[in-house]
């Protein structure tokens, strides 16, 4: 079972990501879990056809000794197991206590069935707080992938969340299996992403070019695979599951600073200017 | 009225003598290092709120917080009256959806039930850790709930973790919240005596002293104390803080709004006593409250007259040595002083950074010093300063044991949290002089008090030290 | 009258809480481990309430060591104090084994505590175990149960050789219960290791210098070789059945019981050393029983029908509720403040065999028994110290029992289980009856011995 992290900045498209990846590897026969790390549980919104039913802490909060299995894990397409943590209303309690919770509560409930393949961990924008780092500590997710685009937020981001990444790649066996350009039509943005990766002690996996039909899928509360499934765009998510299945590139990565991030943008720019 | 005997007042006076008091801090925590002190919540809720009878408080926050200072409220034994929830205590028993979910509605309910059950004409909201961590505002809610339930709220952030004193938080609160919102009827003479020793024998005690001179006392923060006492605080026109806390910054506050005077005094040690009650005289001025203090100190010496001398010619003479934090030990050598008892070492210790490095205070009499030089005995450490007649010292715990060595007392007293190990000294006292036992020294009286503990002491160690079991001859032979 | 048969969690204020929090049974575990230093890793009030608990129940200096954190920790989290204060702990108090649980504070904030000791620079020979411990979720006997797991899975090693000797996992009990069921034990198997072992420690004067440690606890030799062990018996059910599924790792199989409180729980206890061990039962065990049995023949008539609230931890409250229903007494309102769902179960169970309409609480607190005493007196409460206030309010004798008991000293000398545990409190509870009975006769008017 291999237990992967998927982080990156807010709004940077990972739940679209994670979800597309997650059915183009069910549609090939692979037996998997997606745990949403998001108090607004919209994180496995497309693979069950609308928003989840019912959260691990809602359920939790309402019968706090009770919590059954089945109902906190939902059956997407493809037979995808979903499971979102759920959370706080914006502006109160915890949301990273939340996360906490939920997972250990996952795993007393036994939701990490050998049978798995793979379990994808959705977590919510930055490492803010302990509490979602909570995938990352020993036992849990092993391989991170960060999404992030050409833009400068985002690599600012993703350049955080490898530290983070460091910390406990330190003392567990935590890493990084590479970054996903989930395109955002910036000017040479490729290279940005790959000479970032490549600083970053890892490498781009997979670009994923911007492209409306994902839009459409997203109206329709489905994924690109089971929505257009002879797409280009399918084919794209197909081949960054491939690429994911084949991967074995994993480092600790080595966070850039701030100084050495900006001019690595400047540098883009100029070279973008120049020609 | 009774004709005082002048001469024989100041013969007995003559007896006495005042000791210096030292200024320092208390030790800070370390991390990992035993420390005695509680938290903030602990402070704020234990000592500043819970001796309010009529006050109902809440825990908001986890049962444990609760459960543990529940039983860490005073009694106050001549209170008629006690209101339904007193004995009683209540938490919002947070669990884990509610830190992960947020508490604020779960203590807007708890309030209203509060309220609904045992119409308290106030609340106080204490805050315990994880409050602050989750971000609920209990002052919006305290402000709600006003509005909502007609019951004054009271929201004290005093989270454990907080690095202020929660006794500095609650008494400021109080003061900014509830104090001078009413006016009652008072004596000629109304004082606010803060101390958290008056409740219980030590009340009873001092406030007898205070009535025949003629004090009203008004107010007494972290004493025996009410919410209407609180509320008519600032009528006080004398504030008299006897505490071993840092928390003049509240009396200063109200002092700064009302007006009155203020000053630190303690009420332990016949000595003490007298030089207090006489500087409150002073402060009022009037010729009749100096009359009046005159005559209370004349009768107190004189009902305690013949026990007195008798523990006193016990005593008189013998050495004591005190390796104690900073409170205990100015309390417990002006207690010995005035037993007769010649104070030779007095080491504290005080605020220190580095673990490694112990740093305690020690000061004794000069006279002292040269008899042991002279006998041929080698000083540990170099003197930092002199003062009245007393050398201070600057040195670490393994020090101290040597200046004991030097000074061989006839009685030494540690505290549990010094863990001292002196094999030595004839008589050691490690528990008996324990505020957690519920002994109280204060007032004239408490000197017998002190004086029939410190008998039991050294029956103890005569016991313990003196009289092995009658096997033990056996046991060496075999 | 129904309402009470729920949850109990209608009412959000809290009144008189029946229950501390985890930690305070997670320092309870530690001290069960030769000189071991419990580290609390939160702020300084927390270990400082559960000290003050423990040293009222047992009257001797208990000594935490706190990680101290501050506003600053709220915000950075506490790796730095927890660095600090380990390194300290180590170099002042030399403990052989530290045992760090979490507190509210530092679970909130999230820290990672195992991530932080695996970088931490350990002195040879010494050991680390950190167990998880938020003081919102579950009762003492959580926390106790966490470290005691925490102790399993992170001190022995693997692959022991095996041989005949028994682990005997006693629970969150007296260090005098402990020596009763070792006694038992040691009956059965030549070979012993009780984990984790408060005799000696919590019965014993705490040394005086702050580097020695008490001659008791389980010996950190012992913990690391526990896969040697063949057999396994655990007492109780929130407190060790954590750590008795852990043993799984050591390839052992432990039999879950009630604490041996009463005829039949004891009964059970000895079938199963008797079994495991495939020894005899000594003639003296049977004798004891026998003298048990024919005691209660003997003062049945007083105790028959007597009515009982019991108010303890979930682990006592079972073999108690048992034990006085078996012997006629009418255990009819029994209540903790936090247990599993299977506590509630097996005291229906016990109710549904003896045919006792009682009620059952979990989440409970003092208020709810107020209420329910209210409605239907009882003859006896059965519980900690902090009922005295009911029970003077509303004229019932109570019977001091279970953790903790901080008004009565040396409580904690007297055993109450095995067969000679049981007479004890068949003693207890008859005087604290006769005495309550006895106390508003005139001094003409009272038997001298009518009841016996």
């Amino acid at each position: 079972m291999r237990q992967i992290a998927i982080y990156g900045k807010g709004g940077i498209g990972k739940s679209t990501t994670v979800q597309n990846l997650a059915a183009a590897l069910a549609e090939n026969g692979r037996k998997l879990m997606v745990i949403g790390c998001d108090p607004k549980s919209d994180c496995t919104r497309l693979l069950q056809g609308g928003c989840a039913r019912k959260t691990v802490l809602e359920e939790m909060r309402s019968n706090p000794q009770g919590v059954k299995l089945e109902d906190i894990l939902h059956e997407g397409c493809f037979g995808i197991r979903c499971v979102e943590s759920g959370g706080p209303e914006p502006g109160v309690g915890c949301a990273g206590r939340g996360i906490i919770t939920a997972i250990n509560l996952l795993e007393e409930l036994g939701a990490y069935d050998k049978s798995l393949d793979y379990v994808f961990y959705d977590v919510l924008g930055d490492v803010v707080c302990g509490g979602f780092a909570m995938p990352i500590r020993e036992g849990k997710a092993h391989e991170i992938y960060i999404v992030a685009s050409g833009e400068l937020m985002s690599l600012y981001a993703a350049n955080n969340i490898a530290k983070g990444i460091a910390r406990f790649a330190n003392t567990g066996d935590v890493r990084v299996g590479g970054i996903i350009c989930n395109s955002r039509l910036v000017d040479g943005e490729q290279k940005l992403v790959d000479t970032f990766a490549q600083e970053l002690g890892t490498h781009t996996i997979s670009s994923i070019p911007r492209d409306n039909i994902v839009q459409h899928a997203e109206i329709h509360r489905q994924t690109v695979i089971t929505y257009a499934p002879d797409s280009v765009q399918a084919e794209i998510y197909r081949s960054l599951g491939t690429a994911l299945e084949n991967n074995t590139t994993f480092t600790i990565p080595t966070p850039l600073t701030q100084e050495r991030l900006e001019e690595l943008f400047m540098d883009s720019i100029q070279f973008n200017n120049k020609y | 009225m009774k004709v005082r005997d002048e001469k024989k007042q100041q013969q007995l006076e003559k007896l006495l003598v005042q000791l210096p008091t030292n200024s320092e801090k208390r030790l800070l925590p370390i991390p990992g290092i035993f420390y005695g002190g509680g938290c903030s919540y602990m402070a704020c809720r234990g000592l500043m709120m819970s001796p309010m009878d009529d006050v109902l408080l809440i825990t908001h926050g986890p049962t444990g917080c609760g459960f543990f200072s529940g039983i860490n409220s005073r009694t106050d034994y001549n209170s008629t009256n006690k209101p339904l929830f007193r004995g009683r205590c209540f938490s919002t028993n947070m669990r884990e959806s509610d830190i992960i979910f947020g508490g604020e509605q779960k203590l807007l309910a708890a309030i209203e039930e509060a309220v609904e059950l045992f119409h308290p004409e106030a609340i106080a909201v204490c805050a315990t850790c994880p409050v602050a961590l989750i971000g609920d505002d209990i002052e919006q809610v305290a402000k709600t709930a006003e509005e909502r339930f007609g019951v004054r709220v009271l929201p004290l952030s005093c989270e454990g973790f907080r690095t202020g004193a929660g006794w500095l938080h609650g008494g400021k609160m109080l003061v900014e919240n509830w104090m001078g919102e009413t006016e009652l009827a008072h004596g000629k003479y109304p004082i606010h005596f803060m101390s958290e020793s008056y409740h219980g024998r030590n009340k009873n005690e001092l406030k007898n002293i205070f009535e025949r001179i003629g004090y009203d006392v008004v107010c007494s923060m972290m004493g025996s104390n009410s919410y209407e006492r609180i509320r008519s605080g600032h009528q006080a026109e004398l504030i008299v803080l006897d505490s071993r806390k840092e928390i003049d910054e509240v009396p200063l506050m109200i002092q700064k709004r009302y007006g009155g005077g203020f000053f630190r005094a303690s009420f332990t040690g016949i000595a003490n006593i007298i030089a207090s009650l006489r500087r409150m005289a002073d402060y009022f001025g009037t010729s009749d409250l100096r009359e009046k203090t005159e005559q209370v100190i004349t009768e107190e010496l004189e009902s305690l007259e013949k026990q007195w001398l008798i523990y006193r010619a016990r005593y008189s003479g013998k050495t004591a040595a005190f390796f104690e934090d900073v409170f205990r030990s100015d309390s417990y050598s002006a207690l010995s002083s005035d037993l007769g008892m010649e104070i030779v070492m007095v080491a504290q210790d005080y605020q220190r950074l580095e673990v490694t490095d112990e740093n305690f205070i020690l000061h004794m009499s000069l006279q002292r010093l040269d008899n042991s030089l002279q006998t041929g005995g080698k000083l540990p450490c170099q003197v930092e300063k002199i003062q009245d007649g007393r050398a201070y010292f600057r040195l670490s715990r393994n020090q101290v044991r040597q200046f004991l060595v030097l000074l061989k007392p006839y009685i030494c007293f540690a505290g549990i949290e010094e863990q001292f190990n002196y094999a030595d000294a004839p008589v050691k006292s490690e528990l008996f002089t324990s505020e957690e036992r519920g002994v109280q020294y204060s007032g004239f009286s408490g000197i017998l008090q002190y004086a029939r503990d410190l008998e039991m002491a050294e029956f103890m160690s005569h016991w313990l030290t003196k009289k092995p079991a009658a096997w033990s001859f056996g046991d060496t032979e075999g | 009258m129904k309402t009470f048969d729920s949850q109990g969690d209608s009412r959000k204020l809290q009144i008189d809480p029946l229950n501390m929090c985890p930690p305070i049974g997670a320092i309870y575990a530690a001290l069960g481990i030769h000189a071991c230093l419990p580290h609390s890793h939160g702020a300084s009030g927390c270990c400082r309430f559960q000290r003050m608990e423990l040293s009222k129940h047992f009257q001797k200096i208990i000594r935490v060591t706190s990680s101290m954190l501050l506003e600053s920790s709220a915000i950075f989290g506490g790796e730095e104090n927890l660095r600090t204060a380990v390194n300290n702990a180590f170099q002042v108090y030399s403990p052989e084994v530290l045992a760090i649980h979490t507190t509210c504070l530092s679970e909130t904030i999230g820290d990672d505590v195992g991530g932080i000791v695996k970088n931490l620079d350990v002195p040879a020979s010494r050991r680390i175990v950190y167990a998880s411990t938020p003081g919102y979720a579950g009762s003492p006997l959580t926390g106790y149960a966490s470290m005691l797991e925490a102790i399993i899975r992170q001190i022995p090693a693997r692959r022991e050789k095996k041989i005949k000797k028994l682990l005997l996992l006693p629970g969150m009990l007296n260090p005098s219960d402990i020596g009763e069921v070792a006694r038992y034990a040691g009956l059965f198997f030549d070979q012993l290791t009780v984990l984790p072992d408060v005799r000696g420690v919590l019965d014993w004067q705490t040394p005086r210098n702050v580097r020695e440690y008490a001659p008791g606890g389980t010996p950190l030799a012992e913990i690391i070789s526990l896969g040697a062990c063949s057999d396994a018996i655990a007492l109780g059910a929130e407190a060790t059945a954590a750590g008795a599924s852990a043993l799984a790792e050591l390839n052992i199989t432990a039999a879950q019981l009630t604490v041996p409180v009463g005829i039949e729980a004891t009964d059970r206890f000895i079938e199963s050393l008797c079994r495991r061990s495939a020894r005899k039962v000594p003639d003296s065990i049977k004798a004891e029983r026998t003298r048990a049995v024919d005691v209660l023949m003997h003062l049945h008539p007083t105790l028959y029908h007597k009515k009982a609230a019991i108010f303890c931890d979930a682990d006592l409250a079972v073999p108690l509720t048992e034990f006085l229903a078996g012997i006629g007494m009418l255990p009819v309102f029994v209540c903790t403040g936090f247990a599993q769902k299977a506590f509630m179960d097996s005291i229906r169970a016990i109710f549904e065999r003896y045919h006792i309409d009682g009620i059952v609480l979990s989440q409970a607190d003092r208020y709810d028994l107020e209420q329910f005493l209210r409605e239907t007196p009882v003859d006896i409460l059965i519980g900690g110290s902090r009922g005295k206030i009911l029970s003077r309010k509303l004229g019932i004798p109570l019977l001091r029992f279970g953790f903790p008991v901080i008004d009565r000293p040396l409580e904690y000398l007297y055993p109450y289980t095995g067969y000679r545990g049981c007479l004890y409190l068949l003693q207890k509870i008859l005087c604290t009856l006769q005495d309550f009975a006895e106390q508003d006769t005139l001094a003409e008017d009272l038997h001298i011995a009518e009841s016996f």
